[in-house]
């Protein structure tokens, strides 16, 4: 055998074999090294999307109130226009009625018409009194004339003033026909029995009409597309995923049962008590032979496990009423990882039972149940279960599923319509 | 546990990431533990070797620059953890610097038929690590790690016909202990067979 021979069967030896891994060896080196710090480069981006979205509810919850604001001043307008409109109605159909049967009896004097108002309208007899005198001087050929008949221009003395124009002498006059007119319409009690004129037996549509519109009230109650805007929050309780939310729901009735919503939040999980580490998720080179997935015992305290996993969360579901403080829903979720600190990592959870992964874009399926605690706040439980492995069950490793049960609060801003 | 790509483990490595240096630990725990017994006293020194050469990797890394082989830039920190352990002065003092007898140069490198085959990995590496310092240091820069017998005088300053000297002599040594073991090893499974 020659020198070289003998060095070619030494290497051989040594080369082909293989000694056995020890953990232990790892354990002890592991605590030789220096500690693993916590990357910070890329903290303030999780934190800079967490301000973003309380800015964003902060916003909302400002435009929000200034719809609602915006509403009411529209509403009122809209109300106001509405009894003008009858009352401008009633007057001119009680001209008209003045030539029914009814009205005929009343004809001959106002003292008919007088008869019929209260103390309120002691203003009016005075009014009309002045309307009289005013009558009166307006020279021979007056005639007494019913309160709804000033729209006819009243003789004067040379002078022609007719429904709408003031001539300065006659301000008083008007002010106190003004005065007349509103007391006879605070009369009425019962729209329906006030707005009948004397002799008038039913209501014609128009004048329905105009009672509807008085009788209609400053906030609609039967508005059957209510949308709603809460803001709340929620605390998360799963074998993975303990943690809270924070975020913005819409709400959107449809008819009197069903409802659909939709959830944009900021999610925390805290994965203190698991092992999830930052292994960048790239495939297995092409030559060589892949290796069976092996155990990774949790044999090793200074593993760096990841603590924190943030992420956006999108919520829709599809809900029910089942009473008038509570209701189901069902719906989908999707939750994308903010928590990356690079593009390489991906993050897993070690464990006895194999290695998993969690997504990146997480999506799930909830189910949820409201209860109304009063018509602002709400309580609610949401169970949710993860179903990237049923949407793609031949990956390398399986997903994380992470299923949780959240308990939730929400604080209700109505968005009237 | 996941196969990671060699640049993900290096850049884990760099962001001193647990997982990955534990990754890398059991990936090379073979290859490495083998240099560091080839140069170490026993298997408890060779271990010890070994952690301070992961120490030192571990340490250096953000001066890989991913130009050449990382393995062949982790086994040279290795190796010169080891040479400078074999350097020590504690080491020098408590070893046999020097084989007690000059090996013949007359003498036929044989070994028996299948010696090596039979004898396992740990009783070479130990028949390895009976070796003289400074024979032992030459001769695994020479046959294992593939330096030349110049770069070698040049590394530990010691001529070159000294450099071939250790060498001769350290397979010599390791020829007649490896026969010795075999002879051993017939005998008792001869007295086995009687019995």
């Amino acid at each position: 055998m020659s020198k070289n021979e003998f060095d070619d069967l030494l290497r051989k030896k040594i080369t082909e074999e293989e000694l056995d891994y020890d953990p232990e060896n790892w354990k002890r080196l592991s605590q030789l090294l220096p500690p693993a710090l916590p990357d910070r480069s890329k903290k303030w981006t999780i934190g800079l999307g967490i301000a973003a979205a309380l800015a964003l509810l902060l916003a909302t919850t400002l435009l929000v109130k200034l719809m609602d604001q915006t509403s009411q001043i529209h509403t009122a307008d809209a109300n106001l226009a509405a009894k003008a409109q009858y009352e401008q109605h009633t007057i001119s159909e009680s001209t008209d009625n003045s030539n029914a049967p009814g009205a005929a009896n009343m004809a001959p004097g106002t003292e008919g018409v007088l008869a019929k108002a209260g103390p309120k309208d002691k203003d009016a007899s005075s009014a009309v009194k002045m309307n009289g005198d005013y009558a009166t001087t307006t020279g021979a050929g007056n005639e007494p004339r019913q309160i709804g008949a000033m729209k006819e221009p009243i003789p004067n003395t040379g002078t022609k003033v007719g429904f709408g124009k003031q001539a300065p002498e006659s301000k008083a006059t008007d002010l106190a026909h003004q005065k007349a007119r509103n007391s006879i319409v605070e009369k009425r009690a019962d729209p329906l029995q006030s707005a009948l004129l004397p002799g008038q037996l039913s209501l014609h549509g128009k004048e329905k009409n105009m009672l509807a519109l008085e009788s209609f009230p400053a906030h609609p109650s039967n508005d059957r597309s209510q949308t709603s805007i809460a803001f709340g929050g929620g605390v998360n309780y799963g074998s993975l995923n303990a943690g809270y939310s924070l975020g913005v729901t819409a709400q959107q009735k449809l008819g009197n049962h069903f409802f659909f919503d939709g959830t944009v939040a900021i999610m925390y999980n805290n994965n203190t008590p698991n092992n999830i580490v930052n292994y960048a998720g790239a495939p297995t080179p092409a030559n060589t032979a892949a290796r069976p997935a092996q155990k990774m015992m949790l044999s090793t305290p200074a593993v760096a496990p990841v603590a924190s996993l943030y992420y956006v969360q999108f919520n829709p579901s599809f809900g029910y009423q089942v009473a008038d403080n509570l209701a189901i829903s069902v719906g989908g979720d999707l939750q994308q990882m903010l928590s990356q600190e690079d593009n390489e990592f991906r993050k897993y959870q070690v464990s006895e039972e194999g290695t998993r992964v969690f997504p990146g874009l997480d999506l799930g399926f909830t189910g949820k149940t409201e209860y109304s605690i009063t018509p602002q706040i709400q309580a609610g439980i949401i169970f949710r279960e993860g179903l990237n492995n049923l949407i793609k069950p031949n990956q390398e490793l399986p997903f994380v599923n992470r299923r949780y049960i959240q308990v939730q609060f929400k604080y209700n801003i109505p968005v009237r319509r | 546990m996941p196969d990671f790509s060699e640049k993900d483990t290096i850049a884990g490595c760099k962001k001193n990431n647990r997982v990955f240096q534990e990754y890398l630990y059991q990936k090379y725990y073979s290859l490495f533990l083998k240099v560091c017994c080839r140069y170490a006293r026993d298997m408890q020194d060779a271990e010890q070797l070994m952690h301070d050469g992961f120490i030192k990797i571990f340490n250096h890394i953000h001066d890989f620059e991913n130009k050449g082989s990382f393995e062949g830039w982790m086994r040279r920190i290795m190796v010169n953890t080891c040479l400078d352990y074999l350097k020590s002065k504690y080491v020098k003092n408590s070893m046999q610097l020097y084989f007690s007898q000059d090996m013949s140069e007359n003498h036929k490198f044989s070994i028996q038929n299948n010696a090596l085959d039979k004898m396992a990995l740990n009783e070479l590496l130990g028949v390895i690590q009976t070796l003289p310092p400074m024979s032992k240091m030459v001769f695994n820069l020479f046959v294992f790690e593939g330096y030349s017998h110049r770069e070698i005088s040049q590394m530990l300053e010691i001529s070159e016909g000294t450099s071939q000297w250790h060498v001769n002599n350290a397979r010599k040594n390791l020829q007649q202990k490896i026969n010795k073991q075999e002879e051993n090893q017939q005998k008792k499974t001869k007295v086995y067979e009687q019995k």
